[in-house]
């Protein structure tokens, strides 16, 4: 941690926004004790922060998503169209992609969460005074994997069957009826009604033919 | 005996005790003209008036009849008032029935024999006058002769000339038109006048030809005795003794045959006269004894046949009354079995009606019970329901208080934990130290992302932003992670609008379900599966592992069943499958919209 600017650093203007004194501190003592980042408000709800940045606007504002008011992403939609050069640097306990998105969608250069520790906090301030975009690397991974993940629960390859639905497919290919698979598979016959249903939607098909066509796909028969 | 040719009492019982018949009037009508015939008159005028009972409007032909009829039988018994009285009532009727104009031609004719009879010599010219517009009208030449002929007689004791030339004209007539009855009657007449005016050559001439009239077979028995009378009269008149004894001596013969006294009885005072006249005493005494005796026995028979016909009447008027009586018996018995019917009947349909007003109103009763029952039912369970609902609202509530308390304080109080001992640490200058920091970070950091994940899982709208498949994609990963279970998410079909509530509700159970189905198969993998259709949602849930089926389930675990299964019914959803395949366990859940 450097004590002073030797490395003539240029001096970054900070304001900080959370409805917790606890966190407004700890983050001021950390910035503090860092002599290029200078604290130039506090603000614990965003009515105060708004009056705030008409009096000295920061290069970055690190601003809580949950607060009582104005929510952090309204005042991150006002901040960006009234104050465009102040960075906006998320930092929330929310990890989920969705407020991630949503907060990067309505302005902010970053999202942090708070318990980071000081160098990814300086880092993030750093990374998004220079104007360039900063998500935490575990959060990063998070988005990525869940983009993922919501892309292949709507395949265009072939879905995986439980092993319930297989068996209910080989019979209804083997020309069996839903009474019949019913008794084959110790099942009620409105149980066998919704396996068919939800084999029609799983396989995006219309009709048994279609049915038995993605059956020899799958190479059900051939088991 | 004079009655053997009456129809058996059992036929004339039969006939009398029957109801308005076209057939029995007719026959009745028939039975009158054979008695009248026999010369039975009271039986015949009985007859004619039973048919006068029956005769209904329509019946004028049968009823004019049956009235000229006793007119007929009063006549000849000499009774002319009411013989007059039943011409004139068989006048009346002539009006309405066919042919009218010879049966008033016939009528008047007989009307003006009884005034005659009476001695009103002027008005039986004026009913013959009458009778014989109608005869000339109809041209019924051989009613015209009758008429003609009957006029003669009215004026042969008045003007014998008229007399003549009307029985000659009636004779022209009848040859014309072969009334062998009016020529016969005609040329008896005729032979009668020439014998009054002394013209005894053309009377013998006349009676002669009357001779060979009166035997043709056309006349019946009794009309041909009673016209041989009248030839062995005229011959008589004629001082031909033989032939008159010749006549009459075969009448008395033919009528002793048939037994018909009657018509002994005038040849014998015939032939009492004759034979005193030739001196034959004995004969002459011998017939009148006869005539006498035979007289006397007529009278007698008479009054019998009288009395017998009374009797009968009387026997027959018993009958009809013990009949009526009995038929009143029936009718009464038939009433009063009637009324017992009605009343039978009548109480037998108000029982029938009381027994079923009875089952349809205790039916009702029923079916109002059990659906009152069936709705209390409904009501308790919505009553459940809602308390259910209460109490995850309220759960909810107090989960959401914790999970800001969580999140946003002790989280915070950790975060910023963290921030200020990550500040610490750089001060360390050994690794030794700087490690052991290190982990009490991690530590530290681990703790903070579990209380997040706590505060995350307490209060659902954090991962409901995005929806609810976004959020339940979330919530398997976080499991997948924290749990070490592998659970793999799938959503097929389109999402069905709903408020964030229900949302909530939906998560919340699903998020226990696959928290019990976790730990009550003891999974290592587990796949949520989630079929969005019109109105339903098909969730599957498949766990890679069964449940011990030895092991009995704690009352715990019991009640955590029991619970789940309320809370998804307060979700409007039903877990109505649990199959066991093999190593694996699926549940099925259902939940409509």
């Amino acid at each position: 941690m450097p004590t002073n600017n030797s490395d003539m650093k240029p001096i970054i203007k900070v304001a900080i926004t959370d409805d917790h004194p606890l966190v407004i501190n700890g983050i001021e003592k950390v910035l503090t004790s860092y002599p290029y980042f200078k604290l130039t408000g506090a603000y614990d709800n965003g009515d105060a922060l708004l009056a705030g940045l008409e009096i000295q606007a920061p290069d970055v504002l690190l601003l809580d998503i949950q607060m009582p008011g104005i929510s952090g992403e309204e005042l991150a939609k006002i901040i960006h169209k009234t104050h465009p050069k102040v960075a906006i640097l998320a930092l929330t306990g929310f990890d989920t992609p969705v407020y991630v998105r949503s907060m990067m969608q309505h302005g902010c250069k970053g999202y942090l969460l708070k318990n980071i520790d000081q160098k990814i906090l300086i880092e993030a301030i750093e990374t998004v005074y220079r104007g360039e975009q900063y998500i935490e690397a575990s959060l990063k991974e998070e988005l990525i994997n869940n983009m993922l993940k919501l892309k292949t629960s709507r395949p265009s390859t072939l879905p995986d069957l439980t092993t319930r639905e297989k068996d209910v497919l080989l019979l209804i290919v083997e020309e069996y009826t839903s009474a019949e698979i019913a008794t084959k598979l110790f099942l009620g016959k409105r149980t066998v009604e919704k396996y068919r249903l939800q084999l029609l939607q799983k396989l995006q098909v219309k009709n048994t033919a279609g049915l038995v066509k993605i059956a020899l796909k799958m190479g059900l028969l051939n088991d | 005996m004079a009655y053997e040719y009456l129809p058996n009492n059992l036929l004339f019982d039969r006939i009398k005790s029957h109801k308005h018949n076209t057939a029995t009037i007719s026959q009745l009508i028939a039975l009158g003209k054979e008695a009248y015939t026999k010369g039975v008159f009271d039986i015949s005028i009985s007859y004619f008036q039973d048919v006068l009972k029956l005769c209904n409007k329509g019946d004028e032909d049968w009823a004019f009849q049956a009235t000229s009829g006793i007119a007929k039988c009063y006549t000849i018994q000499g009774d002319y008032r009411l013989a007059a009285k039943y011409f004139y009532q068989a006048i009346s009727i002539a009006e309405n029935v066919p042919e009218k104009a010879i049966k008033l031609a016939n009528n008047y004719t007989n009307l003006s024999v009884i005034w005659n009879l009476l001695g009103d010599r002027q008005r039986s010219l004026d009913y013959l006058a009458k009778a014989e517009v109608f005869a000339i009208a109809e041209k019924d030449s051989t009613a015209l002769g009758n008429i003609i002929n009957k006029r003669g007689n009215i004026l042969l004791y008045s003007d014998t000339t008229r007399a003549f030339q009307q029985y000659t004209k009636a004779l022209r007539i009848s040859e014309a038109c072969s009334d062998l009855t009016t020529t016969a009657m005609a040329t008896a007449n005729l032979a009668y006048i020439h014998i009054v005016t002394n013209n005894f050559a053309e009377a013998r001439t006349k009676l002669n030809r009357f001779g060979m009239l009166y035997q043709h077979k056309s006349f019946d028995t009794f009309h041909k005795l009673s016209m041989q009378y009248t030839y062995g009269l005229y011959s008589y008149l004629l001082h031909d003794y033989n032939v008159a004894e010749n006549a009459w001596l075969n009448a008395v013969k033919q009528a002793e045959a048939i037994n018909a006294p009657l018509y002994q009885v005038k040849p014998m005072e015939g032939l009492s006269l004759l034979y005193a006249q030739t001196g034959q005493y004995d004969k002459a005494y011998y017939y009148q004894q006869l005539h006498d005796s035979m007289n006397s026995n007529i009278v007698n028979e008479d009054k019998v046949k009288a009395v017998s016909a009374l009797e009968s009447k009387y026997q027959l008027v018993q009958k009809e009354k013990l009949l009526a009586l009995n038929q009143l018996k029936v009718a009464e018995q038939n009433a009063s079995l009637f009324k017992q019917n009605i009343i039978i009947t009548a109480c037998v349909l108000a029982a029938f009606m009381l027994v079923l007003f009875y089952i349809i109103i205790r039916r009702n009763i029923k079916r109002k019970l059990i659906i009152q029952q069936k709705q209390a039912l409904v009501l308790s369970k919505q009553k459940e329901l809602e308390l259910i609902k209460n109490v995850m609202a309220g759960e909810e509530r107090e989960r959401k208080r914790m999970a800001f308390e969580l999140h946003d304080s002790i989280g915070s109080m950790l975060s910023m934990a963290k921030l200020n001992l990550s500040v610490v640490r750089d001060q360390f200058t050994h690794q030794t130290e700087e490690d052991n920091f290190s982990e009490l970070l991690s530590l530290i950091d681990r703790t903070s992302h579990a209380v997040r994940s706590t505060a995350h899982n307490l209060m659902p709208e954090i991962l409901l932003q995005g929806g609810l498949d976004e959020g339940l994609q979330i919530y398997c990963d976080k499991m997948s992670k924290a749990k070490g279970i592998a659970v793999k998410y799938q959503c097929y079909g389109q999402a069905i609008n709903m408020d964030i509530e229900k949302e909530k509700m939906l998560f919340r159970v699903l998020q226990e379900t696959l928290m019990l189905i976790a730990a009550y198969t003891k999974a290592t993998q587990l796949s949520l599966q989630l079929n969005w259709q019109t109105d339903l949602l098909f969730v599957t849930i498949d766990s890679n592992n069964a449940p011990e089926l030895a092991t009995a389930l704690t009352d715990d675990e019991i009640k955590e069943w029991e619970l789940l299964q309320q809370r998804i019914k307060a979700a409007d959803g039903i877990l109505y499958t649990e199959s066991l395949v093999n190593q694996n366990t699926t549940f099925d859940l259902e939940f409509s919209f």
